[in-house]
């Protein structure tokens, strides 16, 4: 059975870069600790040779044609991709600095 | 009043006599929803729905002479509810997170074109769970959504905002989603209609996704009658969504309009033995039962079935949700859309960065985010996430065997009626359990509906689920009216 | 001090063997995304850095909430195109999977990529090696697979800007089996799948654009081990020569390493064109935790056997086909044909020129003109020959012009100059340029007799013994005919001359 401590809980949350206060960790190692307890009962069924059920849907992928359709931009010109932007500079999406 | 009118059909034949518009509906509704405290709504839209009640009340006069033209557009005039999770172009849209919260999408849901196009009117987006990850509407970012007539009992979640606004008549109906019982519980717990159409009925395009295996759009309503109408306007294939299936859509108002009590003869309905367990109330359980008893004095076939994989469904849907929903959250990242605090703005590297704009996350979202991050993590997926979809097929294959007797399954929506604010929420794996009877036919993809039966002896509804084979919405749809009457519902 | 490797004494003696395999990433050259309907494919003669920034970007590119994937068939259709060339098996049933990493230019926080179920796996290609490419080496093709590419970013001082124009545009990669063992090997293999997938018409082949980008994976050992060493990975470089130099380099460091007896890491490095260096990106400790897992918004992509097969019949003649037929049609050596058919403009262009007028008897010098001073001018300005002021014409007229001796080769190259420049037509600019050859023994005498006269010394140099001061007296008519004079005539008359 999984030992879930604090250090998992932390490893996780840098996997998914969420920051984590001291008290978010020891409620989350309680909470998480209790459903993953409780999904040990997934072990009781024997699954060998069961395919895995990954869709919600039956079927094969249906294909689009290969049609370009833009999103059209605003009046002005600008893309209009940029009007969600929290922050954007010469039309590019500002980021702090990736590398370095 | 002239918003407390039962269906879609009373309303139009009350615009065909001329006694009421589309704009003085509108009117009236916007009206109640501003005299009400139930904290349903995020965002209004009152400026754009009084353009299309305007448009349309012109239209009735010039273009339709004063009759609704129910075959083009069957929709006609009808002011609904959206749910805040389904996108619409320039209107907020915050799936109840801080976020979102100044989101304003480019592009609007397929499921709400397709509704608009029929004529429908969008009055605004209504509150829900963070993410819909919830079942009581505790977990919003713009706080919880109260019962329509208890005020310190939950609506139910996620959908509960959908699920207080049409039964305390902000709207005619409204659009919900259900990825593991979101509108068939709160359908339940506030005393109305709420169907979950097949997976791949209803395009998911613009629907923000939670699990996207899992996740369905489907109806909120007063009636089986209009549920049934949404939902055909609804389905269909859309190129935009290529889960969205190819199979005929039916005529299903229609079948809700034409079923009579009598139709309850021959019907062959399925009662799971694993649904009927310890630890349901006594007033739930009671009354389902009697709703059985009287689908037996009707003529129904009574068939008790078995489900054997039931006690395993929770398990399987949070570790199958959640590793889904870890993966679909990745996106909130700041940089293209969403709220970025001024934290993040001082941060010198991306990992910072990124770190600081995700905190914008509520605690059940980021509880969900790291456990299904855990389950998909190198060393533990196969035992986590390949597992849990290996049961899902088991459990699919428990409802192909029950649907060889069976035309159709009954069972409660839930353990309970309406839990008290607050009740559950300190302990998540007890709220995840609130479930348990309706994740089994998320899981399969089944189409399922809940319908009032029945009230406790506090005057909290009890909703009774049943469950069709795929893509036997017709099936669901006549099973679920026949309850409606037995149960003395719409006429 | 003796050092150990794979479980061998090194020394500076040792034999080292380099062990290569790549991945390279091919751009299809669809008109949408590969999952969006945002326009994906340049412009002929547009380059990246004339699009408006985020333009060619829809919600579903840039990762909008509620937005879902719809896989493009030509996509998939230019996918399978390029297994079945390069001799793979195509999966009926593939899968497409979502690899999670943040970064700012990937926009879901995750790739849609094909992981567990790639569409075609275990091909080969023949690559040609020796001066003549007379040898033939079969390197294995491990997989193809689709995927979609991230944005692009430009990197200020305290703060990125991310362009998400190029964010899901399709790719496939293929990754080779490691059987390469150096970096010619390597470059031939680049060269060969460049040619096949230009020829294919799945990619524009705009190396510049970084249409077609090479991630390299060497090792080294001692030869004789079976063992596979341990490996780096080189990312991103977009020109052939620059993997060849890495991969040089990059053995060559690894073998210090191993020798100094320091231990090597796997690790990612970066190739520095500049400095002709690698140096470390990231170690594989670092390495993130992709979290693979099929992505349900894409059900399995199932082909029928009858749809593999029409698109198979569909084939145009592959470069090898090509070569072979080039060989025998047009009487080209291996070596020449090869060369022609590794760029498929080029070849298409060669047999415009050829069709024009009598073919066979020109084929050979326009070949010349092609793989020399017009693929010369071509490659340094990287710049395919249909973007060009070149036109077919121009080379049979100056094959032509060749052939029957009223241009030297010379002058021939001057004017391919003159054409890459201002284009026009050939007779006008040989005529302009006063380039006609001088066939004309009497107007070659008087100014090879002044040359002897002036120069006294060479004279008799020539008639103690020294037969190189022929060449002297060449060059100088050369010079004073400005180049016009035909040099096997000038030849013979200052032979003559000076033992007359």
């Amino acid at each position: 059975m999984i030992d879930v401590n604090a250090a998992l809980i932390q490893k996780v949350a840098e996997l998914a870069r969420l920051e984590l206060s001291d008290e978010e960790v020891q409620e989350y190692v309680k909470s998480i600790g209790d459903v993953l307890k409780h999904v040990e009962q997934l072990n009781l069924l024997n699954t060998e040779g069961v395919e895995p059920m990954n869709y919600g849907v039956d079927g094969s992928l249906r294909l689009r044609e290969d049609v370009v359709q833009p999103l059209e931009p605003k009046s002005d010109g600008k893309p209009r991709i940029l009007e969600t932007a929290p922050e954007s500079l010469h039309d590019g999406f500002k980021v702090p600095p990736m590398i370095g | 009043m002239k918003n407390s009118m039962n269906t879609i059909q009373e309303i139009h034949n009350a615009f065909d006599a001329g006694t009421l518009t589309p704009l003085e509906l509108t009117r009236t509704y916007f009206e109640t929803i501003k005299s009400s405290n139930h904290n349903a709504w995020i965002t209004l839209c009152e400026e754009r729905a009084l353009k299309q009640a305007e448009e349309l009340t012109t239209d009735l006069k010039d273009k339709h002479g004063g009759k609704v033209p129910r075959e083009a557009l069957p929709l006609f005039g009808i002011p609904l509810g959206i749910k805040d999770v389904l996108t619409m172009d320039g209107v907020r849209t915050t799936c109840a997170s801080k976020m979102l919260d100044n989101y304003i999408p480019p592009y609007t849901a397929t499921a709400v074109i397709k509704l608009e196009h029929a004529g429908a009117i969008s009055l605004g987006k209504l509150n829900m769970d963070e993410f819909a990850m919830g079942s009581s509407n505790e977990n919003s970012a713009y706080g919880s959504v109260l019962h329509p007539t208890h005020a310190d009992r939950v609506p139910g979640g996620s959908s509960g905002g959908s699920g207080t606004a049409v039964a305390a008549h902000h709207c005619v109906a409204a659009l919900g989603t259900d990825t593991g019982g979101s509108i068939r519980l709160p359908a339940s717990f506030c005393g109305i209609v709420g169907m979950k159409p097949t997976y791949g009925r209803i395009s998911r395009y613009g629907q923000i996704a939670f699990a996207s295996s899992l996740d369905q759009i489907g109806p909120m309503a007063k009636s089986v009658q209009d549920a049934a109408l949404l939902c055909q306007v609804m389905a269909g294939i859309d190129a935009k969504d290529s889960t969205t299936a190819d199979v005929e859509v039916g005529d299903w108002f229609q079948t809700a309009i034409k079923t009579k009590i009598d139709d309850a003869k021959g019907l062959r309905v399925g009662v799971p033995k694993e649904y009927f367990i310890d630890g349901i109330d006594d007033e739930v359980k009671n009354a389902i039962e009697s709703m059985i008893q009287k689908l037996k004095s009707e003529g129904a076939e009574i068939v008790p079935v078995t489900l054997p994989h039931t006690e395993f469904a929770v398990s399987t849907y949070y570790v199958i949700a959640v590793s889904e929903a870890s993966s679909n959250l990745s996106r909130y990242d700041g940089v293209r859309f969403g709220v970025r605090p001024s934290e993040a703005m001082k941060a010198v590297t991306l990992v910072d960065f990124y770190k600081k704009v995700r905190s914008n996350f509520g605690a059940e979202v980021k509880r969900r985010i790291i456990l299904g991050t855990f389950a998909l993590s190198s060393g533990f997926y196969d035992a986590y996430y390949r597992k849990a979809a290996q049961v899902r097929r088991l459990m699919r294959t428990d409802f192909e065997n029950a649907f060889q007797q069976v035309d159709v399954i009954v069972s409660p929506v839930s353990p309970s009626t309406a839990f008290k604010l607050g009740e559950k929420s300190k302990d998540p794996l007890k709220m995840y359990l609130t479930d348990i009877f309706t994740i089994p036919a998320s899981m399969a993809g089944l189409p399922a509906m809940s319908v009032p039966v029945a009230t406790d002896h506090q005057g909290l509804s009890i909703g009774m689920h049943l469950i069709a084979p795929r893509f036997k919405e017709e099936i669901l749809i006549k099973a679920g009216r026949v309850v409606e009457l037995l149960a003395g519902g719409v006429k | 001090m003796s050092v150990q490797y794979l479980g061998q004494t090194v020394d500076h003696n040792t034999e080292f063997e380099t062990v290569i395999g790549l991945e390279v990433h091919v751009q299809l050259a669809t008109d949408s995304k590969i999952f969006s309907s945002a326009k994906s494919r340049l412009t002929l003669g547009e380059s990246v850095s004339e699009e408006s920034v985020n333009a060619n970007t829809t919600e579903v590119c840039a990762g909008h909430p509620g937005t879902l994937p719809a896989l493009n068939e030509k996509a998939v259709d230019y996918a399978i195109r390029a297994g079945l060339a390069t001799n793979c098996k195509i999966n009926l049933k593939s899968v497409f999977s979502r690899k999670h990493y943040f970064y700012a230019d990937l926009p879901k926080g995750y790739q849609i990529s094909q992981f567990d179920l790639p569409l075609c796996e275990h091909g080969f290609l023949d690559i040609e090696l020796g001066e003549q490419g007379e040898v033939t080496k079969k390197i294995g093709i491990t997989r193809i697979h689709m995927e979609e590419d991230a944005g692009k970013s430009v990197h200020e001082h305290g703060f990125s800007l991310v362009n998400l124009n190029r964010a899901g545009t399709p790719l496939v990669e293929v990754v080779s089996e490691p059987d390469m063992r150096s970096p010619e090997e390597a470059g031939a293999y680049l060269r060969k799948l460049y040619a096949i997938v230009t020829c294919l018409g799945i990619c524009d082949g705009n190396l510049q654009e970084g249409n077609f980008r090479c991630d390299a994976n060497v090792s080294v050992r001692p030869k004789g081990v079976t063992k596979f060493g341990t490996r780096a990975e080189i990312k991103n470089v977009n020109s052939f020569r620059f993997v060849e130099k890495a991969i040089e380099y990059e053995a060559e460091r690894q073998r210090q390493v191993i020798l100094s007896g320091d231990h090597l890491v796997q690790e990612t490095r970066l190739y520095d064109s500049q400095k002709n260096q690698t140096y470390t990106m990231r170690a594989k400790e670092e390495a993130e935790d992709y979290r693979y897992f099929p992505d349900p918004d894409l059900l399995p992509l199932v082909l029928e056997s009858s749809q593999v097969e029409s698109i198979r019949a569909s084939l145009p003649e592959l470069p090898d086909q090509m070569r072979d037929r080039f060989m025998k049609e047009y009487a080209l050596t291996r070596y020449d044909a090869g060369l022609i058919t590794s760029n498929q403009s080029i070849a298409r262009f060669f047999e415009e020129s050829v069709s024009i007028a009598d073919g066979r008897s020109l084929a050979k010098t326009v070949a010349n003109l092609l793989i020399g001073e017009a693929g010369r001018l071509l490659n340094e300005a990287a710049v395919s020959i249909v973007e060009s002021k070149f036109r077919p014409e121009h080379f049979s007229d100056l094959a032509r012009l060749i052939l029957d001796k009223t241009i030297s080769v010379t002058a021939a190259k001057q004017v391919v100059i003159i054409l890459w420049q201002e284009g026009g037509e050939v007779s006008l600019i040989v005529d302009r340029e006063g380039l006609r050859q001088v066939n004309d023994l009497s107007a070659l005498e008087p100014i090879i007799q002044k040359i002897i006269d002036d120069n006294p010394k060479q004279v008799e140099e020539f008639r103690a013994g020294k037969d190189k001061v022929i060449g002297f007296f060449v060059g100088q008519a050369m010079k004073a005919t400005q180049g016009k004079a035909n040099p096997a005539m000038l030849q013979e008359l200052v032979i003559q001359k000076l033992k007359g």
